[in-house]
């Protein structure tokens, strides 16, 4: 079964099957959207990919990811740039979760909040939509460096 | 014990038999036998505690809340997505009075401690902090108010109350030093119970 069609609990199974508490918990304090009101397309973008095949109605999930538009991503990420000492705490988390599930994921992250940003936002939407799809289709849910990519 | 208690019992003792003869054989790959120890050392720990009493709530990990939800789906996503401290703003003990009790004992993060090294002071300072960011605070705060909703629902309605309907009793910091005096007390009749979800299970009257 592939990342995208599987539910945030099992997600969850698989990094404590792995011996993974810690990694575990940086997935599920990760769940939630942003508390500072910004964008719908901010949790979308940023959250979306995390919780995969969301069963709650009307929760944002990996299938609205799918959907959105590389413009729309960009202007997420833009939006999240712009604003990002504000959304530091929610990035850094999300960031964290990341790291054990697909590590590059995690290093764009860090380069979207450092004081170093990235120069061309749209190539960096670009990257981090390939790199979430990457995941979303992979089967295995922690990053083992470069399987079944 | 009923029969099947016992046969199920019975059935563990074989199962850690089984295991730790494998975890003894050198013929099994070392990855292998390391994993069998954890297994090994899971199924002494289930059987020590075949007998007891269940745990309270505030000697249940994060782990364990969410193990005991399981089966309702839309509680543990409650619970899950209550789980970060909040995003918005510094506040003085947000975290430490609302976030840190629901964690539970916690190995990675701030957990329950935090909330049980406050004075009641401290809390009734957060509250009256708290209250002034309400609005800042609101999605964070809305997330926590449902997991109680359904946890244990007279706190749940005490923080729809105060922070999310305004409704504080009487007006102004004096009511709400009284809704945080409550707060306190209600989440230690919470931290006393053995069941997550207390109104279901619970036998003392409400």
């Amino acid at each position: 079964m592939k990342n995208r069609d599987k539910e945030w609990k099992q997600i969850v199974q698989a990094l404590l099957e792995a011996g993974l508490e810690a990694a575990a918990w940086d997935y599920v304090t990760a769940l939630r959207g942003p508390d500072v009101p910004c964008k719908w397309l901010v949790k979308v973008v940023f959250t979306g990919p995390l919780r995969c095949e969301n069963t709650h109605q009307a929760v944002v999930g990996a299938s609205d990811f799918r959907r959105l538009s590389l413009e729309s991503i960009t202007e997420a990420s833009k939006f999240a740039y712009e604003r990002r000492e504000e959304l530091l705490h929610y990035l850094m988390h999300v960031e964290s979760a990341w790291w054990t599930l697909h590590r590059k994921v995690s290093f764009l992250l860090r380069r979207l909040v450092s004081s170093i940003p990235p120069e061309d936002l749209r190539s960096w939407a670009k990257e981090y939509q390939s790199l979430v799809h990457e995941w979303l289709d992979r089967e295995c849910v922690i990053d083992v460096g470069g399987q079944n990519d | 014990m009923s029969r099947e208690r016992n046969w199920l019992k019975f059935r563990l003792r074989g199962a850690k038999t089984a295991v730790r003869a494998a975890r003894m054989n050198e013929q099994v790959s070392l990855a292998a036998r390391q994993a069998l120890e954890a297994a090994e050392s899971g199924l002494a720990a289930a059987l020590l505690r075949w007998d007891s009493s269940p745990l309270t709530n505030g000697e249940k990990s994060w782990r364990e809340i969410i193990m005991e939800i399981s089966r309702k789906p839309a509680v543990l996503w409650h619970y899950v997505t209550a789980l970060r401290g909040p995003d918005t703003i510094e506040c003085a003990h947000c975290k430490a009075i609302f976030t840190c009790p629901l964690r539970g004992r916690c190995a990675h993060a701030l957990g329950k401690e935090e909330f049980a090294a406050l004075s009641l002071g401290e809390i009734e300072q957060g509250f009256i902090i708290t209250h002034e960011h309400r609005y800042e605070l609101y999605h964070y705060l809305q997330h926590i108010a449902a997991v109680w909703e359904v946890f244990h629902p007279p706190l749940g309605e005490l923080l729809m109350n105060v922070f999310l309907r305004g409704v504080v009793s009487p007006p102004g910091d004096d009511g709400l030093k009284k809704a945080a005096q409550r707060y306190a007390e209600l989440l230690e009749e919470w931290t006393q119970s053995k069941h997550v979800i207390m109104e279901a299970t619970d036998e003392e009257p409400r």
